[in-house]
């Protein structure tokens, strides 16, 4: 009998005692997000300020490699295992809510009196992307676009003002690319432009400004078939492969077994020019944007100019109980609180009215040409289907770049393909 | 009792034989016992292994997307699969894979058992070096792979230093499937070759020494000596090399993510990818039983064929 007591107060005695590691807060919310080192460092600084700010909530904060991390996420939340709350990409929107992976959030708990008030405060179509039947899914915290970095300090080597001579067209990237590019005999030792080969979403984001600058698209307009295999698409596609192929200034080769960061090329000096996000400003640091410079993204013609757009947003599990659903709203109106801190500490935007008029904005490095290719810019294409989708676009890419198959043939197989995935309930 | 003896205690054994409610001979509490041994473990394959493989192959018949409720569809996940071309693609690519890296291990292995097994100095330094490949994470052992095969890395390095051109060996379809393959048997090796030594170190040394009185030389002694009762453990690695190379998967999704073009998305990447990215948990599983009903089927031909050596 004495036994069983000495166990009750044990059992008792460990009950009082609280939660361990979480000290005196009562409730553990996880948060995972994609690895992004300067945007996870200042993540990492709001949790630690929002457990200063109260102490009913302790936020465990996780992250995990890009590439995988949408996978991860996907897995997770489908087998019930997923987060309290996460980040996710603007892409996937369509497939996570089709899959109900995400809770409707309640603007009134973000701060904002109704949905209309709050699509009030942010830029024209800046929530639609994050929209479904008049409800919000996700909250907006960065927005992006692709625009060309390039290396001043090779422009000026090579007899080029990269202030003067930067290009505006694909066309004038392939010839002034001739000028940037080096041998060493047969070897190229610097590309002089490099698309990202490592990854299908990185393949959308690069590719499909290409094709709607051509006038094309990935699906038609009910999302039901595709049309990537059209003149247009083959057009982007040629272009897209011609700078490794026909003017021999990229190599593609390098390029997919680079590193998992792949603007890394370009702050390593390894190539000249290379189509990236505004958040690469941060990641590359003060010391090593000296040498570079953003210009907007070429384009077929610079008088119909196409871009992309996208963004990170955050969302919270809709199979969590509703005080932990209350309490992540909480987390995200305070994570939301400072734009400007998450210019200065990610260097990505968010898309509120006014953004540009907060004291010190416009001060930012090339805020003025990321808003600018963010004005012209498209979320990617939206389906359900997306996943198959950017891998059925990312195998094109690489039989046309890497084998050489003729782009014609090469999209006429990932149509297929498309089609197949979306003839699939 | 009448007689004037004294009484026989007769009632305490049928007192002892009636709380009993069975008895069991020596030979039958052996077996319980035996049998109360390998419970957990047999519990622990009911529950870990044949549920969820009863689980998986009842799904393989049903639409599911790990969201809504299952629906029945027949064999319908099956005809999906078949229609498919990425399932054939990844079919034949885990077919590559699987006999690329099994045959070689069958015999690397075994010549680096046999290697090992002389007396040679600082074996046990070798033994050790050739083990800790198995030793390090699968993760890490493709994160260092895969900086190993950049065009510009030190595979490459040493390729130019005896005037060998650079190999693209991740980027290109032709290259990255064989550059995969490599990888495995380096670290199957080892471990097949561990499992060849413990053989070979269980044939007792009389034989040897009783053939090489009748003047047997080192290849008939491995002929008819080595061989023959190495056969078991021949066995053994056959089946467990094919079963590894069938399963593998971190590798192609660390290192190529099943590409370039899909020449290395092996069918348990296939499978990872239509379940989890995809949400087709159904047709998922019907590939992992297809994938099943094979491992199966190389085991039974294997088990045939070296039986009926042994026989």
């Amino acid at each position: 009998m004495w036994r069983i007591g000495l166990v009750l107060a044990l059992l008792v005695g460990g009950l009082a005692s609280g939660p361990g590691p979480a000290g005196a807060q009562s409730m553990k919310l996880t948060w995972w997000e994609h690895a992004n080192p300067p945007h996870n460092e200042y993540s990492k600084e709001l949790v630690a300020r929002y457990h200063r700010a109260q102490s009913k909530v302790a936020v465990s904060y996780e992250v995990f490699p890009m590439t995988p991390y949408f996978k991860k996420v996907t897995v997770a939340m489908s087998t019930k295992t997923g987060p309290d709350m996460f980040t996710v990409m603007d892409p996937l929107m369509p497939t996570f809510i089709e899959k109900k992976m995400m809770a409707p959030l309640d603007p009134r708990s973000l701060g904002h009196a109704s949905m209309d008030d709050m699509k009030s405060k942010y830029l024209p179509g800046a929530l639609d992307g994050y929209m479904a039947e008049g409800k919000l899914y996700a909250l907006p915290i960065v927005s992006g676009t692709m625009s060309l970095f390039l290396n001043k300090r090779h422009f000026e080597e090579a007899g080029l003002d990269p202030d003067k001579d930067y290009p505006q067209t694909w066309d004038q990237l392939a010839r002034i690319g001739k000028k940037l590019v080096k041998f060493e005999g047969d070897k190229m030792v610097r590309e002089a432009f490099d698309f990202a080969m490592h990854s299908s979403s990185w393949t959308m984001s690069q590719f499909e400004p290409i094709l709607r600058q051509f006038g094309g698209s990935t699906l038609d307009p009910t999302g039901r078939r595709c049309t990537v295999n059209s003149e247009a698409g083959v057009k982007a596609m040629r272009l897209r492969a011609s700078f490794a192929l026909e003017y021999k200034i990229s190599d593609p080769t390098v390029s997919v077994a680079t590193h998992p960061l792949p603007a890394e090329d370009l702050a390593q000096g390894r190539v000249s020019m290379f189509i990236t996000h505004p958040g690469s400003v941060a990641q590359f640091g003060p010391e090593k944007m000296k040498d570079l410079k953003v210009v907007p993204l070429p384009q077929v013609d610079p008088k119909k100019p196409v871009t992309h757009f996208y963004g990170f947003a955050l969302a919270v599990n809709p199979d969590i109980p509703a005080d932990r659903q209350k309490a992540a709203h909480e987390l995200m109106r305070f994570l939301v609180l400072n734009p400007k801190e998450w210019l200065e500490h990610t260097a990505y935007p968010l898309p509120i009215k006014g953004f540009l008029e907060i004291p010190g904005v416009r001060s930012h490095p090339y805020i003025d040409v990321f808003i600018q290719d963010m004005s012209t810019g498209r979320f990617v294409t939206r389906s359900p289907k997306f996943t198959e989708i950017a891998d059925a676009m990312h195998r094109a890419m690489e039989r046309v770049v890497l084998n050489r198959v003729d782009p014609k043939r090469s999209l006429d197989q990932a149509c297929q393909e498309i089609d197949l995935a979306l003839s699939k309930p | 009792m009448s007689n004037g003896l004294p009484s026989v205690p007769v009632s305490l054994p049928q007192a002892r034989t009636a709380a009993r409610p069975f008895s069991l001979t020596y030979a039958n509490r052996l077996r319980v016992a035996g049998f109360l041994f390998v419970l957990p473990a047999l519990l622990h394959f009911a529950l870990f292994k044949f549920y969820p493989m009863a689980q998986a192959l009842l799904l393989s018949f049903f639409r599911y997307d790990l969201t809504s409720s299952p629906e029945f569809t027949g064999l319908g996940n099956y005809r999906a699969l078949y229609e498919n071309p990425l399932f054939h693609q990844a079919l034949g690519v885990s077919a590559k894979y699987t006999l690329g890296v099994a045959i070689p291990e069958w015999f690397l292995a075994l010549g680096l058992a046999l290697l090992l097994n002389r007396a040679m100095p600082g074996r046990g330094l070798i033994r050790l070096a050739y083990f800790l490949p198995i030793a390090m994470s699968q993760i890490v052992v493709a994160l260092v792979w895969k900086f190993l095969y950049h065009p510009h890395g030190l595979v490459n390095g040493l390729l130019a230093t005896v005037g060998i051109g650079r190999i693209n060996w991740l980027s290109e379809e032709a290259t990255a499937l064989p550059a995969l393959i490599a990888i495995g048997v380096w670290r199957g090796v080892p471990l097949f070759a561990v499992v060849y030594l413990a053989g070979l170190q269980a044939i007792p040394r009389d034989y040897y020494e009783a053939a090489s009185m009748d003047g047997a030389g080192p290849w008939q002694r491995f002929r008819w000596i080595t061989l023959p009762l190495l056969r078991p453990t021949m066995l053994f690695v056959m089946v467990m090399s094919l079963l590894m190379a069938m399963k593998v998967f971190t590798n192609p999704l660390v290192m190529t993510e099943g590409g370039p073009n899909g020449s290395t998305r092996v069918l348990p990447y296939f499978i990872y990818e239509t379940g989890f990215a995809f949400f087709r948990m159904g047709e998922a599983a019907a590939a992992s039983s297809i994938l099943f009903g094979l491992a199966l089927l190389f085991t039974l031909v294997q088990f045939r064929l070296l039986r009926r050596g042994l026989a």
